[in-house]
């Protein structure tokens, strides 16, 4: 099989979704609304065409002995001596993604289209659906950091969407306000790792940064800054400690979303970075120990604030949370293979889970009636262990998630306030009375607000 | 003899505005204004077609003798920078006469945008630097009506910039015909004559400040923040026509002025760009009312934009040049939807709105696709344009590029964050308004697949300004030839 048609048809699988998303979407703008059944059906027709689409790319990518293949599509754009290069490619780790994506993708999208029925935004939930499914592919199928970054920003503002999807209430807003603040300023360490390979090796493609991993040219400490940027990167969409407070507000989404993005997909594409820039980590160990210690971090945190939420989708949020942690753990430990199981599997737990959430407590309370009585929670054997005074005080640190969120807020208050300061210093720069200004009585009338 | 294509496009939007003037009532003059812009944006679109994107050289040339003692040559032309700007900016004055709020397009109103378009396309086509100060001019003083009667402090902001960005270009000018020599920005060629380099240096740092000011970009930006605050949604054609001719004047002065003071001149406006990039991206997101903060917004991105030229290298020229037509475009649809927000509510201030998606659902997707455009989401060409200014910077000046990367993070925050606060969340008071009606959807579907069509597919842009870019870095690039300019001595018989 030519690896053009092979390029093409898994370039197919990403356009396929974008394009429904781009429909429908243009649909309801110009026509006010688009009937559920057409709106479920574009996107899910298109996920019907991705699916056929990955598994004809994975088969053929088996079939020519399982290495991986770069395929190059062309440019974009040129322009000087700059090119914006389009291609994919295909290996264990963009084939495995790819699968979980487009099978994901129709699993909670058919669980959707009943769980949503005659709610008002079904079209424009559909169409950010397919948005992200559509990003997601690209992340997944991209032959380098800049192809990556498309595909993210998608990700990204169709999460933010999502999170505010229920927009009547206070909540969600909130939330996807804290999304979007996250994800804009560690998005930020994507671009600077892609600016930092452009600058050494003139390209952002894996294959030319992995080359030049293994190479003598490598610069130890220039690598170990990219591998920090992707990491920075990955924190914000994976949720990785520090900045983890976004997700339990984003919870507020309706559940198909929770599940595709917070359990299943969009949650791991941080750590689907990592794993693909890989053999970078493997050249760098003082930025593995970093991962690895991050990823520590965010276990711990997770396992400790789970289990002290009061909610079904808070203690899965965090559940979630301590098991994209150790993944991370397991890739900055240089164990590639591991990560990648544990990431699909987990991510299919996960939705499955988050889709059964809002049963949860319907379920318990039965089990409760059959059984005949109510059950108090237990002590655990670690809370035995402790001290009581200790014990205490993490649950108080647990309960706080850490201060974690006091310390953003405070921080994004004072960069604020600044900004505020400075338009109130240039409005009255601007609005001060003028020493040429005609006489009050002739002013007032002009000044008035129409 | 040929067909004067050129001098027809740029003298039908002023006939235009002739005739609105006289019209009687405000229906007439708004369906005048829409129709002599139409014309002109085909006008200008066959110009396009006409346009060969390899040739150096400025094409279809229209000249005429100056005019003795003033120094003014009639000289229209068509280059990589004008050619697309003079469709674009008639379609977008089209656009605006289309979707703004009808009570706010008195006559007056009218005529200002239909001057305000003939008198910018006048200055992109121009050849000779005298006619393009004659044009600006007109530009600038027309824009004026724009801002609504009793806006006092945007009058007063609009017109202190105006004054000082004129008062500097004059000086350039005074400054070279002075040195007995004449500006064209014609084509390309061995110099005629030749200014020392302090004389370079001190009229491209005039015609500079001018720019700052057309574009409102810091120090000289207030009067775009308060101007689209307090005038009327029309008064984004200013910020059109501002960015549109600083950038077109700023594309051609570094080669056609000072070669040899350029590199110099240029590394300083970097960081003086990105620094005030960085200060506007900073004070945007401070501001509750959205229309200021657009307009912060648009500051900043011009001052991107201004980098991008400054790099003297292409991709970042041609990032620039494509930025500027983004920024434009995008800011006209996002001044169209806060136009119709503040026409329902009598206010843009996020403090006074929430929740508007449930009663303009259409105005809120409008709002944040504009938003997204403008800070450069994959598929808008504010992408391609961020892209390539990225890369024109990470050789030559790594530290810049990653306050790009900042600056443009700051303005996607501000922008979407006021969205938020503004469409989404409880509605702060009962409302009961429409959404955006037929023509204003239609104007910003229009706008908002343009951006996305070209984002997608920018290579017949990128070539059609290839020339223009090459001009820039190629003409600055050679300076260390002898009399690597562009002026000539004026003679009587010019």
């Amino acid at each position: 099989m030519p690896d053009a048609i092979i390029a093409w048809v898994a370039v197919a699988a990403i356009a396929a979704p974008t394009l429904a998303a781009a429909a429908l979407g243009s649909a309801v703008f110009l026509f006010g609304s688009v009937g559920e059944r057409v709106a479920h059906r574009t996107v899910m027709g298109a996920l019907g065409v991705s699916l056929a689409c990955v598994v004809f790319a994975a088969g053929s990518w088996w079939t020519r002995g399982r290495d991986a293949l770069d395929l190059e599509l062309g440019t974009w754009f040129h322009a000087g001596g700059y090119h914006f290069p389009l291609g994919v490619r295909l290996d264990v780790v963009s084939v495995a993604f790819a699968l979980t994506v487009v099978a994901l993708s129709l699993l909670v999208g058919r669980f959707s289209i009943h769980h949503l029925h005659r709610e008002p935004g079904y079209a424009r939930f559909f169409a950010l659906y397919a948005l992200a499914a559509g990003g997601l592919l690209c992340i997944a199928l991209s032959n380098g950091y800049d192809q990556l970054f498309v595909g993210w920003e998608c990700v990204g503002l169709s999460s933010i969407f999502l999170v505010g999807f229920f927009h009547e209430r206070p909540g969600p807003p909130l939330g996807a306000l804290r999304v979007l603040s996250t994800y804009r300023i560690c998005d930020l360490g994507l671009l600077t790792a892609g600016v930092l390979l452009h600058r050494e090796l003139g390209s952002g493609e894996y294959e030319r940064a992995f080359e030049w991993a293994g190479s003598a040219r490598f610069e130890p400490a220039l690598g170990a800054l990219v591998v920090l940027a992707l990491l920075l990167s990955a924190t914000g969409k994976s949720a990785l400690f520090p900045v983890s407070g976004w997700l339990p507000r984003a919870m507020e989404g309706p559940t198909a979303s929770s599940a595709l993005f917070y359990g299943g997909l969009s949650i791991h594409a941080g750590a689907f970075l990592l794993l693909r820039s890989a053999p970078l980590l493997l050249a760098s160990p003082l930025a593995s120990a970093v991962v690895v210690l991050l990823g520590a971090l965010t276990a711990v945190h997770a396992a400790m604030v789970g289990r002290v939420q009061f909610d079904a989708k808070g203690q899965l949020a965090y559940a979630t949370l301590g098991q994209v942690g150790l993944i991370v753990v397991e890739i900055g430990l240089g164990l590639p293979r591991l990560a990648l199981a544990h990431l699909v599997a987990h991510a299919f737990l996960r939705a499955f889970q988050l889709l059964r959430a809002p049963n949860v407590v319907r379920d318990a309370r039965e089990m409760g009636i059959a059984l005949g009585r109510t059950r108090l929670p237990q002590e655990g054997a670690l809370d035995r262990a402790l001290p009581p005074r200790l014990s205490r005080w993490l649950y108080r640190l647990a309960l706080e998630r850490f201060f974690l969120d006091v310390v953003i807020e405070r921080v994004v208050t004072r960069v604020l306030e600044i900004a505020r300061a400075a338009g109130r210093i240039e409005d009255w720069v601007v609005e001060r009375p003028s020493p040429l200004r005609a006489p009050a009585r002739l002013t007032r009338a002009t000044e008035e607000e129409p | 003899m040929t067909f004067p294509l050129l001098g027809i496009t740029v003298l039908v939007p002023l006939l235009g505005a002739l005739a609105a003037g006289r019209g009687p009532e405000r229906g007439a003059a708004r369906r005048i204004g829409i129709r002599t812009l139409a014309a002109t944006g085909i006008l200008g679109l066959v110009a396009l077609a006409l346009f060969e994107p390899a040739v150096y050289e400025a094409q279809h040339v229209e000249a005429s003798p100056a005019i003795p003692g003033l120094g003014v040559r009639w000289a229209l032309g068509l280059d990589g920078v004008g050619v697309v700007l003079s469709p674009v900016v008639s379609l977008l004055g089209t656009a605006i006469l289309v979707a703004a709020p009808r009570d706010e397009l008195t006559p007056r109103s009218v005529r200002a945008v239909l001057v305000v378009v003939g008198a910018s396309i006048g200055a992109f086509l121009s050849l000779d630097a005298m006619l393009f100060f004659v044009f600006a001019t007109l530009a600038l003083v027309a824009g004026r009506a724009l801002l609504g009667e009793g806006r006092l402090a945007a009058r007063r902001a609009y017109t202190a910039t105006a004054i000082l960005g004129t008062v500097t270009l004059a000086a350039a000018l005074a400054t070279v015909h002075g040195a007995g020599l004449t500006l064209a920005f014609e084509s390309a060629g061995p110099a005629r004559g030749t200014l020392s380099t302090t004389a370079q240096a001190v009229v491209l740092g005039l015609a500079t400040l001018a720019v700052l000011g057309r574009m409102g970009v810091p120090p000289l930006h207030s009067w775009l923040a308060i101007a689209l605050r307090d005038g009327q949604t029309a008064a984004a054609v200013l910020f059109v026509s501002g960015a549109s001719l600083g950038l077109s004047l700023m594309a051609r002065l570094p080669a056609s002025v000072a070669p040899d003071a350029s590199p110099s001149l240029m590394e300083a406006l970097v960081v003086v760009g990105i620094g005030s990039a960085l200060y506007c991206a900073v004070v945007g997101l401070g501001r509750d009312e959205m229309r200021s903060a657009v307009g912060s917004v648009a500051s900043s991105q011009g001052a991107l934009m201004l980098v991008g030229i400054a790099s003297l290298g292409d991709p970042g020229v041609s990032g620039a040049l494509l930025g500027g037509l983004a920024s434009v475009v995008a800011c006209t649809g996002l001044a169209l939807a806060l136009g119709a927000v503040r026409a329902r509510t009598g206010t843009t201030d996020v403090v006074r709105l929430g929740g508007l998606v449930r009663t303009m659902p259409r105005a809120t997707a409008a709002y944040f696709v504009f938003s997204i455009a403008l800070v450069g989401f994959p598929g808008s060409l504010a992408f391609v344009s961020e892209d390539l200014l990225l890369h024109g910077l990470i050789e030559t000046h790594p530290a810049v590029a990653i306050a790009l990367l900042g600056v443009t993070a700051l303005n996607g925050l501000t922008l979407l964050r006021a969205g938020v606060r503004a469409f989404l969340g409880p509605e702060r008071s009962a409302r009961n308004m429409d959404d955006l009606t037929g023509r204003e959807r239609g104007i910003a579907f229009a706008l908002a697949l343009g951006i996305g069509l070209v984002g997608l597919a920018p290579g017949p842009l990128l070539a059609a300004r290839r020339t223009a870019a090459e001009r820039v870095i190629g003409e600055v690039a050679n300076a260390g030839e002898p009399s690597a300019l562009r002026g000539e001595r004026a003679h009587p018989s010019d």
